[in-house]
């Protein structure tokens, strides 16, 4: 075995070389007709004759249809223009390039079983809860078994589809139900994950802050032996060790009173996320305190001018703005007016309104 | 208040009177900017961080290579200047000092904004919330508010240039395009405005646009936020016409009286305009208020497209859910 292995490396790297070499003879691809069907390589496409080793992107796609592989742009080539047959010999099955999705397991026929029960339990979806007794329960988780098992081996597959879609009609109403508590189910899980990955976020900082901050203490605490030492030779060497010692904050226990505080904290959260709390807490955060102002309080709404476009006439800018060249743009003579009185009014802050009028 | 619009000194606090020798003036203001970093350099200007030595406060300083111009300053420089020291306002970028050092460039001390609203548009491990957009919004229909009422259009906006404060403030900046509001003889340059967001008589060469070509850009960023992805990106600008058109239908006389008298107004693919249900197949999550706002800014004819305080005064703001206040807004690093 490990010979041959050596012998196919060998004419493989010197066939490379060989086309250096002006090669005599060509490496001649197996043609669809060649090809082994039933045992086809790992890595090759089997319809475009791609495989890894030429084209190391190179993805598989399975259709449900037929479970038959071909690479992704021998799905994109045959399929893009619509329904078309499956391009293996003896297989013609018309399949749809949405269908086609990537194999997660390397057995087909782990595959096909994981396909089936999926569609099987999207019908047949009812927990221990809603059955009346275990015996009961048992006897329904035995009958998905039972058409999983006939659908995958092809046995009485007219009469099991029809099975399927009778029991599907006539619980119309208890799987859409169920099929909602699950999905809510799912998401309270999700969120209780997130909020575990929180926690431990939580934890390691705190460990960390911990070490951080016993490193600090030790180092500081060492300074401070020191020091005293110095200062004070005639005291007992000893006592001053112990004294600096035992002086300090104690880190451990403020350690666990975070930790301790960290988890009731995320223990109260599970809860309110496992009754569905969590929805009503955020909405009643969302009411501001301060109403809301679209100008933020900045809105000047009384002028110190009044601008009368009716009296004052500039003939030679009037004129210029009728052309259809500044109507059509939008252009208008007032905002140019009311940007003139803009600027000479603003920067000085006063109005001549005011300033006329008679003191008392 | 609008006092700031006196041509005061931008730097009050300094005795630029007192000051006799310029050079020696010059080296002191320098002195009194540390620069740390550089962080990005563009055709014109090398951008770096500094510290402000009197409060310790973060700023960035844009130096303006000065050896390139012959012909004196680049003009984006001196629109920064001349418009921003007139600004100041919570969602526009404070211009905090400008000064010559030894070289003879010139430096603008501008607030230091760690972040765009284009990385966080960008960044895909954030999820936006309708209030979210709706605060976005708010700050940048603001600022832009406050440059309209002092009769400055900014003429570049798009998510690149809204940036945002370490405390998730949108703050309008890069105004090297601004300019204040023309006066009936003078024209404008139509070709402003990163090509995304021009608005439609940008398109067709008007010379006699208004502020309101600010609020259609304003529409797309808008819109822009709601998708997560540019609403009307045309590859060249003749693309831009069509993609504008294709997405909101080609304006008519009947819808815009005069236009056809534009410039550029030839020729043009007649595209019918949406329906409110393809719109809002479009947005799905957008609730029918922010469609109201998206339309009212991106209506066609400038004569009827909402300028800032209409748009401010929608009831897309007021209703609920109230917008995120910045601080917790996605992308600022919450305490």
């Amino acid at each position: 075995m490990i010979l041959m292995m050596i012998k196919l490396i060998f004419d493989y790297s010197s066939d490379s070389f060989q086309i250096h070499h002006k090669a005599k003879t060509h490496i001649i691809l197996p043609t669809m007709s060649e090809l082994d069907w039933s045992n086809i390589p790992k890595d090759l496409c089997p319809v475009c004759k791609t495989d890894k080793y030429l084209s190391p992107e190179i993805q598989f796609k399975i259709n449900p249809e037929c479970y038959h592989k071909m690479c992704d742009s021998c799905v994109d080539r045959l399929f893009s223009l619509g329904p078309s047959e499956c391009p293996y010999p003896n297989c013609s099955k018309i399949l749809r390039k949405n269908r086609f999705k990537t194999q997660v397991f390397a057995d087909i026929e782990v595959e096909k079983e994981c396909d089936v029960r999926k569609r099987v339990l999207n019908v047949y979806n009812k927990t221990e809860k809603d059955l009346d007794s275990l015996d009961l329960y048992n006897q329904y988780l035995e009958e998905i078994e039972e058409i999983v098992y006939n659908l995958t081996n092809k046995i009485d597959v007219e009469a099991t589809n029809e099975r399927l879609e009778e029991y599907s009609i006539i619980n119309k109403q208890s799987i859409q139900l169920n099929n909602s508590r699950k999905d809510q189910e799912y998401e309270t899980h999700i969120k209780i994950k997130k909020l575990k990955r929180q926690l431990k976020i939580d934890k390691k900082r705190l460990v960390e802050e911990l070490k951080e901050a016993q490193d600090k203490l030790k180092k500081e605490k060492e300074q401070a032996t020191i020091d005293q030492l110095q200062n004070a030779a005639s005291q007992n060497a000893n006592d001053i060790i112990k004294k600096v010692e035992e002086s300090g904050p104690n880190l451990e226990e403020e350690f666990e009173k975070k930790i301790s505080e960290l988890e009731k904290n995320y223990e109260i959260q599970k809860e309110a996320i496992i009754k569905g709390d969590d929805l009503l807490v955020k909405k009643e955060k969302d009411i501001p305190a301060i109403p809301f102002t679209p100008f933020n309080g900045d809105r000047m709404l009384k002028l110190p001018y009044k601008l009368d476009v009716d009296t004052y006439r500039d003939p030679f800018y009037l004129k210029m703005v009728k052309d259809v060249q500044y109507t059509a743009s939008g252009y208008k003579i007032e905002m140019f007016f009311e940007r003139s009185l803009n600027d000479a009014f603003t920067g000085l802050d006063c109005s001549i309104q005011e300033e006329k009028m008679p003191a008392f | 208040m609008r006092l700031e619009l006196t041509h005061q000194n931008i730097t009050p606090n300094t005795d630029w009177t007192q000051t006799q020798q310029p050079l020696e003036h010059s080296q002191r203001m320098a002195d009194r900017y540390s620069k740390n970093k550089k962080v990005g350099e563009g055709t014109y200007a090398v951008v770096y961080l500094g510290t402000q030595l009197s409060t310790n406060r973060s700023i960035a300083i844009k130096e303006i290579k000065t050896e390139n111009f012959k012909d004196g300053l680049d003009m984006s420089a001196i629109r920064e200047m001349k418009y921003l020291q007139e600004l100041k306002h919570e969602n526009i970028i404070e211009l905090v000092d400008v000064f010559s050092d030894d070289s003879n460039n010139l430096n603008l001390v501008l607030e230091f904004l760690p972040s765009d609203l284009q990385h966080i548009i960008k960044d895909n491990t954030l999820t936006f919330k309708l209030p979210d957009v709706k605060s976005w919004t708010l700050m940048m229909l603001r600022g832009l508010h406050h440059c309209h009422r002092n009769g400055i259009l900014h003429r570049d906006l798009k998510p690149d240039n809204l940036l945002i404060s370490p405390n998730g403030n949108l703050k309008l900046a890069d105004f090297g395009l601004a300019r204040s509001l023309g006066t009936p003889d003078e024209n404008l340059t139509s070709n402003v405005v990163t090509r995304w967001y021009r608005a439609p008589e940008l398109l067709f060469g008007s010379r006699h646009y208004t502020e309101v070509v600010d609020l259609w850009a304003v529409g797309v960023i808008f819109a822009e936020l709601l998708l997560r992805t540019p609403y009307l990106p045309g590859k060249d600008d003749a693309d831009q016409v069509v993609v504008t058109f294709q997405a909101l239908g080609t304006p008519t006389e009947d819808i815009w009286p005069g236009v056809s008298s534009l410039p550029h107004y030839n020729n043009i693919e007649k595209f019918p305009p949406p329906s409110r249900g393809e719109l809002r197949n479009r947005f799905l999550a957008a609730p029918e208020s922010a469609l109201d706002l998206m339309c009212g800014l991106l209506i066609m004819d400038p004569n009827k497209r909402w300028d800032t305080t209409k748009s401010l005064m929608h009831h897309y703001f007021s209703e609920r859910p109230p917008p995120t206040s910045p601080e917790l807004l996605p992308g600022t690093k919450n305490p």
